[in-house]
């Protein structure tokens, strides 16, 4: 189908929804930690997102918005896997804060560009974390099979996996802090 | 970064806020992880509203395109991005995608927003068509260029050359349609999704150079010089489209779509290009690769005598990052400067070196602690382009006074100021043949004075950017 096909709605809905994409899928993999489920309930809350798009009173509220559908999906989602969900509101609160910080500190960056500063932290990583990090988050290996990968103990891979996190975290916060907002 | 042994047990804390965001980051991959979320939903909606025959959305009386366009025309018509507090949860790129849209949509608007004429080269418009200047903004009309080139940079900060006799017509601030003439692209990441239609395909770049060239017939050549494209045609035969990545070629007709042989770059017009090609740990902010030794013989590790990457010190602060380079005097049998190398691979940027107009520009910033008269106060930065394998990169640079393919140094004398960075920058055009440059950053002692302290002394963000100016293209095509 052409772009021609489309109204210009849906034309600049799409444009929207590319735009915020790579935000939607992390935000999603949080919640839901699984990336069949992520990419399926990131379509839904996009089919709903543009159902409802009259419902958005502030337009440059767009992520927080779509963020908002995808956590009910989310919910819904895992609910009918019969699984309990996972995060406590009051996280869910502070993960919209996290990501709003994420938009301040580069407000004319893309997600990819904004999503650079867990790249270099996670490439600082020693390679013992990096190697936990790539098989459970990148090629979506549980622990047991890391352990089994690693010949290690599954105590030690959680041990790493919970190391490598704070790390993370310490690191991004850090240069979030150092690094000045752009202009 | 982390010194907690194993052994201790993992503790029985949930993720906080922070590392949930950041796992779910690390799943996508940072955010490059291939997804068909958009397209499959866009499929659905449209699916629906060819169904329905109306969108779902233009049922409502207070659309919410009213709402958008009354709230992009609210912002200044060159939105001062860091300064609107309203972009601040919108990013600059759908601000701009958005304007230039309804700017196409909007009756009285002449030109669109945010897209220049940058450049040209003896260009030659038809008497039909609006004379545009360098500088001014593009109108969205089509325009009929006889002869030369024009650079034209679009408010996505994508950038095209176009070769006359051409026909065309800026579509929105990220997409163009072209009916006759030559055409190179360079879009870079941030204008993902520029779109070039054609008399027969549409080509969607995503983040990349390619070049198109149509016939007089109408059909298109479509090559890609660097990343991937999309290209999708009007024939049924391929509905999903083909993706083409550096090096392919595709020729369609109103037949549909072959692949074809690749055409040199030199077939395409080319708007001026700059590349940054940093060292590895340009910044000297990671604990990565490096040796104590000399000119390394491999690509992406920094090696010298005597140096150490370091935090902030009392007197000096890294200029950006966590980390500089300190160096320091080589211990015998090895005297005088302390220099610091590293080889970086250009074989990737071979199609673009093949102009011979490529531009290095090595740039470095330095600092040192005060001290007394006679101090060393002099660093120096050079830059030499080889022909061959980094295996050879010690007896090259040995050799660089005949054998670099290109040579820049230069040495800047510093203040007494730690609390400034100082810059400096050595440049050299490089021919096609280079295979590799060695970068090299110094700080000298003085020549009366070798034993002179080299302690204090720093470099940061040592940077490699190549450019390459507009051009036309310099081989006919039949």
């Amino acid at each position: 189908m052409g772009m021609n096909d489309k109204s210009q709605s849906l034309h600049i809905f799409e444009v929207l929804a590319k735009q915020h994409e790579p935000m939607l899928l992390a935000y999603l993999q949080s919640l839901v930690a699984d990336h069949k489920l992520a990419e399926d309930t990131a379509q839904q809350t996009l089919l709903i997102a543009y159902r409802k798009i009259n419902t958005l009173k502030d337009p440059a509220a767009f992520p927080a918005w779509l963020r908002g559908i995808a956590r009910l999906e989310a919910f819904a989602a895992i609910r009918r896997q019969g699984r309990e969900f996972p995060v406590a509101p009051e996280v869910l609160q502070q993960m919209d804060e996290v990501y709003r910080q994420f938009e301040e500190h580069g407000p004319m960056d893309t997600w990819e560009e904004r999503f650079h500063l867990v790249e270099d932290c996670y490439g600082r990583l020693p390679d013992t974390l990096q190697t936990v990090c790539r098989l459970h988050y990148f090629e979506d290996r549980k622990a047991w099979q890391i352990a089994e990968t690693l010949t290690l103990n599954l105590n030690a891979v959680l041990k790493r996996l919970e190391r490598a996190r704070a790390a993370i975290r310490d690191c991004v916060q850090t240069k979030m802090a150092e690094t000045p907002t752009e202009p | 970064m982390d010194e907690t042994p194993d052994s201790t047990p993992p503790s029985s804390r949930k993720p906080d806020a922070w590392e949930l965001v950041c796992s779910g980051i690390l799943r996508t991959e940072f955010g490059r992880r291939p997804s068909r979320a958009v397209s499959n939903a866009m499929v659905r909606l449209a699916a629906e509203e060819a169904a329905s025959g109306k969108t779902p959305v233009a049922a409502h009386p207070a659309g919410w395109l009213a709402k958008i366009h009354h709230w992009l025309s609210s912002l200044p018509p060159r939105p001062a991005f860091g300064l609107a507090a309203a972009l601040l949860l919108m990013t600059g790129a759908s601000v701009y995608f958005l304007k230039s849209h309804f700017a196409e949509q909007d009756a009285q608007s002449a030109s669109l927003a945010g897209c220049k004429l940058s450049n040209a080269q003896a260009m030659r418009w038809a008497n039909d068509s609006a004379a545009l200047k360098i500088g001014d903004e593009m109108p969205l009309k089509t325009l009929r260029l006889e002869s030369g080139v024009v650079e034209i940079t679009f408010a996505s900060s994508a950038k095209v050359a176009i070769e006359g006799p051409a026909q065309f017509r800026l579509t929105s601030g990220n997409s163009i349609e072209l009916e006759s003439g030559k055409i190179a692209t360079d879009v870079p990441r941030r204008a993902r999704g520029f779109v070039l239609k054609t008399p027969t395909a549409t080509v969607a770049d995503l983040g990349t150079r390619f070049g198109t060239i149509i016939g007089a017939d109408k059909s298109s050549e479509v090559d890609v010089f660097q990343g991937r494209i999309k290209l999708t045609t009007d024939s049924k035969e391929n509905p999903a489209g083909w993706r083409l990545t550096a090096g392919m070629a595709m020729f369609v007709d109103e037949r549909g779509a072959t692949p074809a042989d690749a055409l040199p770059e030199l077939a395409f017009p080319q708007p001026e290009i700059n590349m940054e090609v940093r060292p590895q740990n340009c910044g000297f902010d990671v604990s990565g690769r490096t040796t104590v030794g000399e000119v390394p013989t491999d690509f992406g590790y920094w090696s010298g005598l005597s140096y150490a990457l370091t935090a902030a010190t009392e007197e000096v602060k890294p200029a950006n990052g966590p980390g500089m380079l300190e160096f320091s005097n080589p211990s015998a049998p090895h005297t005088g400067d302390s220099e610091v190398f590293q080889v970086i691979d250009l074989r990737p940027y071979k199609p673009l070196l093949a102009s011979g107009q490529v531009e290095a520009k090595l740039s470095a910033l330095f600092n040192r602690v005060a001290g007394d008269a006679g101090v060393a106060n002099k660093f120096g930065l050079t830059l030499a382009a080889f022909r061959g394998s980094p295996a050879d990169a010690k007896t090259l640079w040995a050799g660089r006074g005949t054998m670099a393919l290109a040579l820049a140094d230069k040495e800047l004398t510093s203040d007494d100021k730690p609390e400034t960075w100082e810059s400096l920058e050595a440049a050299a055009k490089l021919p096609p043949e280079t295979d590799f440059v060695i970068v090299q950053i110094r700080a000298m002692v003085p020549k009366g004075n070798p034993g002179a302290s080299l302690a204090g002394h720093f470099a940061d963000l040592v940077d490699l950017r190549l450019s390459t100016p507009m051009r036309a293209s310099s081989i006919a095509i039949k």
